[in-house]
């Protein structure tokens, strides 16, 4: 009795040490940030995949590439309106096909100026194929797709008209671009940190350089970022706070732990692969009235949605993915996610133009999809298994599984396969690889643009057409969106386009997010704008703490 | 995991017991019969699961959340140990989960009897190039961390039950393997296996009929000891994120998810924590008292 006794104790001894372990590990290789200068101290769960803007389009990644660089325009702090940035003004002329942008005096972390050649050097650089920019903002320029196919020699579509004049030019009007600059992939890069023969995407993401609020001071991998003031940067009384400290792979239920010990300034939004708050932490906040107050949430410019891969089976049959959107019971996630989500019924979210407002609800209807699978050669889903991969954090795998079990009640056997954010990225890029997923698409700027171009488009060979679907006609209705300057034209032909879209069951509409983030009392400011933007997410420059 | 050294199990095993026999001493300790009874339960449980189990265990009901999407606690209405994050039924997922403790704990532990025995006794038999090269494989295993082993099988060949009970049970071979060899060596020396040499009996007969029954009352304990580090193994690699994928009903998983709420949903923690802590706790009961009926009394 007495060597089970202690072998019982010795087991839940060595229970403890694997749950300190692997989520409380926290003083093992983390540096502290320089003691008396002020530190807002944050978390993430997975590692940083990328600071290169190029790649780096992810949740996680363009928080920090947003706080390395800078864009030619932002967003206002409330994301009302599109503000100057490095360029202090612009004007259109030649039927919205040219675009001239004085930029200001700035400079690089490095000290290195920023000017109106680092401006099309970047343009270069971000068309150039080996920089496998996610986000073509810059497809659309003159001369864009040759110089992709050949990037050697001068590109046409931006010329410098001085130090800090460039102009940008256009085969026809893209109404978007302004807001398309706004995001990560339109950061200002210093070309001497790649050198002109030495091309290589890889030293982007390995030596960020930026003009933005903030420098990296140290970067270990998979366990800290330290941010530290650019001392170069140009905005008066910006940043406010001096030092950045991430600690990087703390789980959520750490990170809510260290912030109730006050180690942690703010958890969640876009700290978080959810975006959210884990769900422990949100039932903690609901009813704890001294946390409640700093919590804030905000209705986010996000669609979640469950991607089929029509080049694979057995997604290539329309049969068999409309049986999968008939089965998918939104108001169950919505309730996993604690109301924290709105059930969605298009691509676009509600709150951004282009959402059409006359398009119905969408059903469970399970004796369709049973129908359907009948029809399909798959009577009761028998012989019907595939694979879908997704994220990896908890919330994430709740969803997961929870669209694995409303599968299942039509007889499908779905395996579920959470992987890392960077693994994930690379994988659904990949024709070929993924059979399904779970996946996010959260604007890089407020313009349906993002949406349809990326998400639809078969013809953009950077995009995030993840089911590899093509359609002609859904292609020239997003085509004339994107380029049409008059407004309402503009909406119906997204309307169509989405119509087509949602016709194809190639993307089924899940949720639009609900961001939230917890705060503690003595960081400012207090407007939830400044933590949950609807572009921009955490504007680290505007926190400070009292 | 404080196991019996391998000379306390073959120094048990030597003395000659008198009186009753083996068998009789091991069901007459009180022990036996609470250890036993539980386990009993829980292979009677696990295997009548689809007649027990109350609800569907992976199913997420509609009813099976709060309002705001918050877990219900246990005595709520239809769900007596509560519900989970996705409103499955916690009482179901654990009788479903018992399938999964016994089926690698047991599993496993039956791998590494056979494997281990096999090779302790081919080692201590033959000796020579033979043993030297089974004993340092022996070696090499038991110093090879046992979960980053688990952890790299299953990332390679996937984190199947059959995979990660073949893994552990490959791990496992090796202290038992080096129990079989120390009483391999101990039974060839005796004079009547000398003597079935000289007559000469084959390698293969001494072995099954000498080293063979002799061997399994050495290593059975310790084998039984071992089905509860290996449920707890399991467990450990499942609340790691390296067990078998989801929706599988299994304890390990259910802790690594209750540990997340463990002031808003202790149960999630609390009861998946007590099946493992009793189920391994009852193994080394069983075990203990085995030892206990092989030992001489003085």
């Amino acid at each position: 009795m007495k060597s089970s006794f202690r072998a019982a104790l010795g087991g839940a001894v060595g229970l403890s040490l694997v749950l300190g372990a692997s989520g409380l590990g926290l003083a093992h290789g983390h540096t502290r940030a320089a003691a008396g200068s002020s530190t807002l101290n944050l978390a993430v769960q997975t590692d940083i995949p990328s600071f290169d803007p190029a790649v780096g389009v992810d949740t996680e990644s363009v928080e920090f590439v947003d706080a390395i660089y800078s864009q030619l325009v932002t967003y206002s702090p409330t994301g009302q309106t599109i503000e100057p940035d490095l360029a202090t003004s612009w004007a259109w002329s030649d039927h919205n096909t040219v675009l001239t942008m004085h930029l200001r005096k700035a400079e690089f972390s490095n000290g290195n100026p920023v000017t109106a050649q680092d401006v099309k050097w970047t343009v270069e650089f971000m068309l150039n194929p080996k920089a496998t920019a996610s986000l073509p903002i810059y497809a659309g320029l003159v001369g864009a797709a040759a110089y992709a196919k050949h990037p050697t020699g001068n590109f046409a579509g931006v010329t410098v008209l001085g130090t800090n004049v460039v102009q940008f030019h256009f085969g026809q009007p893209e109404p978007y671009f302004l807001a398309a600059l706004t995001s990560g992939s339109g950061s200002i890069l210093d070309p001497s940190v790649v050198g002109p023969d030495n091309f290589s995407a890889g030293k982007i993401s390995g030596h960020p350089v930026g003009s933005g609020p903030y420098m990296i001071q140290t970067y270990t991998p998979g366990q800290q970022l330290i941010l530290v003031k650019n001392p170069h940067y140009y905005m008066p009384g910006l940043p406010k706070t001096d030092t950045i400290d991430v600690k990087i792979g703390l789980s959520p239920s750490s990170q809510l732990l260290l912030f109730q010990q006050h180690k942690l300034d703010v958890i969640g939004g876009g700290l978080s692969d959810s975006l959210q708050i884990d769900s422990s932490a949100f039932l903690q906040q609901y009813s704890n009235p001294t946390l409640h107050k700093d919590y804030l949430t905000n209705v986010a410019l996000e669609t979640y949605y469950f991607y089929l891969n029509t080049q694979m089976k057995p997604f290539n049959n329309p049969l068999v993915r409309k049986a999968v959107f008939d089965a998918i019971d939104r108001s169950q996630l919505q309730r996993i996610l604690n109301g924290r989500a709105v059930p969605a019924n298009q691509v676009i979210p509600p709150g951004m133009f282009g959402h059409d407002a006359n398009l119905p609800t969408l059903k469970t209807n399970l004796a369709a999809a049973r129908a359907l699978l009948a029809k399909a050669g798959y009577p009761g889903g028998k012989g019907l298994t595939f694979t879908f991969v997704g994220f990896n954090d908890p919330t994430s795998i709740k969803i997961e599984q929870a669209i694995q079990a409303q599968l299942a009640q039509i007889g499908i056997k779905a395996t579920v396969k959470p992987e890392a954010l960077g693994p994930l990225v690379q994988g659904v890029l990949t024709k070929n690889t993924d059979q399904a997923g779970y996946a996010l698409w959260q604007d890089d700027y407020a313009d349906p643009e993002d949406f349809m171009w990326n998400m639809f488009y078969s013809q953009n060979p950077g995009g995030w057409d993840i089911s590899f679907y093509s359609n002609a006609k859904l292609d020239a209705a997003i085509t004339a969106g994107d380029t049409t300057v008059n407004q309402a034209a503009r909406l119906l032909d997204y309307n169509k386009a989405q119509k087509l879209g949602l016709a194809s069951y190639a993307w089924i509409p899940l949720y639009y997010g609900v961001t939230d983030i917890l705060k503690q009392p003595n960081v400012e400011p207090a407007n939830k704008l400044y933590y949950l933007h609807p572009v921009l997410q955490l504007q680290l420059q505007y926190l400070y703490k009292n | 995991m404080l196991a019996p050294s391998v000379d306390e199990v073959v120094r048990a095993s030597d003395v000659e017991p008198r009186g009753p026999s083996t068998l009789v001493r091991f069901v007459r300790q009180p022990r036996t019969w609470l250890a036993g009874g539980f386990v009993l339960l829980l292979i009677l449980v696990a295997l009548g699961a689809p007649l027990v189990s109350p609800k569907n265990p992976d199913f997420p009901y509609p009813n099976g959340l709060s309002m705001i999407g918050a877990p219900l606690p246990p005595l709520s209405a239809g769900f007596p140990l509560g519900t989970d994050s996705l409103g499955r039924d916690v009482l179901s997922r654990l009788i479903w989960g018992s399938r999964l403790a016994l089926e690698v704990g047991v599993g496993s532990s039956a791998v590494a009897l056979v494997g281990g025995t096999l090779l302790g006794m081919v080692a201590g038999y033959f000796k020579g190039a033979v043993d030297v090269a089974i004993m340092r494989w022996v070696d090499m295993m038991l110093a090879f961390p046992f979960v980053l082993f688990v952890i790299f099988v299953a990332a390679v060949f996937g984190s199947s039950v059959p995979i990660i009970l073949v893994a552990i049970g490959i791990l496992q071979m090796a202290p038992i393997a080096r129990l079989a060899r120390a009483k391999t060596l101990e039974i060839v020396a005796m004079a009547y296996v000398e003597a079935a040499t000289a007559s000469g009996a084959s390698r293969a007969r001494i072995l099954a009929r000498h080293a063979v029954p002799n061997l399994v009352t050495t290593v059975l304990p310790y084998a039984l000891l071992q089905v509860g580090t290996n449920i707890t193994l399991e467990s450990a690699l499942s609340y790691l994120g390296a067990g078998p994928p989801p929706p599988t009903p299994d304890w390990g998983a259910m802790v690594n998810e209750g540990q997340q709420g463990l002031t808003t949903t202790p149960w999630l923690f609390f009861f998946p924590g007590l099946c493992i802590m009793l189920t391994v706790v009852a193994f080394n009961l069983l075990a203990d008292s085995w030892l206990t009926a092989i030992r001489a009394t003085r």
